[in-house]
């Protein structure tokens, strides 16, 4: 585990460095960066931090500026001996903050804070990771109907969209089906990324349909499927991905 | 630390105080910050002036200013008949939240009141001076 503490007075950092090689002997100490200018030349060239360690205050002054402007490795475990910055400490990857002087059994409640979070992170990129190396993707929906059970293919769904709180696939007859399922993010992950789209944060598409598309305002794109009247309108993060995934 | 609950204290024990302190603050920043006193008169060690006054001056600089390991910022203490100078190179630190300037104001209300005389700030290029009145006994 590579550790990078930001710590402007050396008895501090020391105290922390030993409670650092106490819980975990194998961890690899980078620092202490005693000024803003350090942290940043530091952090531009190093990204194979697991964890950093951070005052708030430095010798040269505050810390956030520069790391807010930095796509930051990993998250920060801020120390700090007043509690004036908590919220700012949020908002710049904090998932701890430490009041100094602080107790070892107080550093490792936020070391196991950190190791869960990780451990539960990481559960879910392999979840991820699984569904899409399988072949079983979804073949069909199961809809529930006054009369029973009725079946649909994905290659019959248009577009799925998250509406009122519920999910609605259109077929290409025009019909709407609401599913059982709630999210938008699991039924991407079970639908097979060749054939569907997530093109903002409520709606999937299927390929089969896309017509034609066209700019749409600054960075977004109009998608016109057949069978559906209205373009449906990409978000700004996912219109690159969506040309790459209609050229591949 | 007795000095607290008086109204003045001497010069002399004003500047131990003080010396003190900076000798924490050099194992803290480890000598990031220098201090320095020049008093020519040995006559005005014996001039009072409010207690704890310079140790406030010198955090004052030390929240304002940048300190370098390699570089330190010099904090000059000059002493003259009438007045405690603390003077340092102006090297801001970034980024820091706008000051509200509380320390220096109670500082002047405090000296106002209990010596009858003000304090003075000066900003002149690069250089920033605190005068601290000295009143003889």
């Amino acid at each position: 585990m590579n550790i990078l503490l930001i710590e402007d007075e050396p008895l501090a950092a020391e105290k922390l460095a030993n409670h650092i090689s106490k819980y975990n002997p194998q961890a690899k100490i980078f620092g202490p960066l005693d000024k803003v200018t350090k942290v940043k030349k530091f952090l531009l060239k190093e990204n194979s931090l697991d964890l950093i360690f951070s005052d708030i205050e430095l010798l040269d002054g505050s810390v956030f500026h520069t790391l807010s402007e930095i796509d930051l490795p990993c998250p920060i475990i801020y120390t700090m001996t007043y509690d004036y910055y908590w919220m700012q400490a949020f908002q710049n990857m904090g998932i701890e903050y430490l009041l100094k002087p602080f107790s070892y059994k107080r550093f490792t409640n936020a070391m196991i804070a950190f190791e869960q979070l990780k451990e539960n992170f990481s559960k879910n990129n392999t979840k991820q990771g699984e569904s899409t190396d399988q072949i079983g993707f979804r073949r069909r929906f199961l809809l529930r109907k006054r009369q029973g059970m009725k079946v649909i293919q994905v290659e019959d769904i248009i577009c799925l969209r998250a509406e009122g709180g519920i999910i609605i696939a259109q077929d290409k007859n025009g019909l709407n089906h609401s599913l059982v399922q709630q999210s938008v993010t699991d039924l991407e992950s079970q639908l097979n990324p060749q054939d569907f789209f997530r093109i903002n944060r409520s709606a999937i598409i299927n390929i089969q349909y896309v017509q034609r598309f066209e700019n749409y305002g600054k960075d977004t794109l109009a998608i016109y499927l057949s069978g559906l009247d209205e373009p449906l309108i990409t978000s700004k993060t996912r219109s690159p991905n969506f040309r790459q995934w209609l050229d591949s | 630390m007795d000095s607290h609950n008086l109204k003045t204290t001497s010069l002399e024990n004003e500047i131990a105080f003080a010396t003190d302190y900076m000798s924490l603050l050099d194992k803290r920043f480890s000598n990031a910050y220098k201090l320095e006193i020049l008093h020519k008169k040995e006559t005005s060690l014996k001039h009072i002036t409010l207690p704890c006054s310079l140790q406030l001056a010198l955090e004052n600089v030390i929240k304002h200013n940048q300190g370098d390991k390699d570089n330190p910022l010099l904090i000059r203490v000059n002493i003259t008949d009438h007045w405690l100078e603390i003077n340092n190179e102006i090297r801001s630190k970034t980024n820091t939240l706008p000051s509200n300037k509380l320390g220096l104001n109670n500082m002047r209300l405090r000296a106002e009141a209990i010596l009858g005389k003000s304090i003075e700030t000066i900003q002149e290029n690069d250089q920033f001076t605190l005068r601290l009145p000295l009143i003889g006994d």
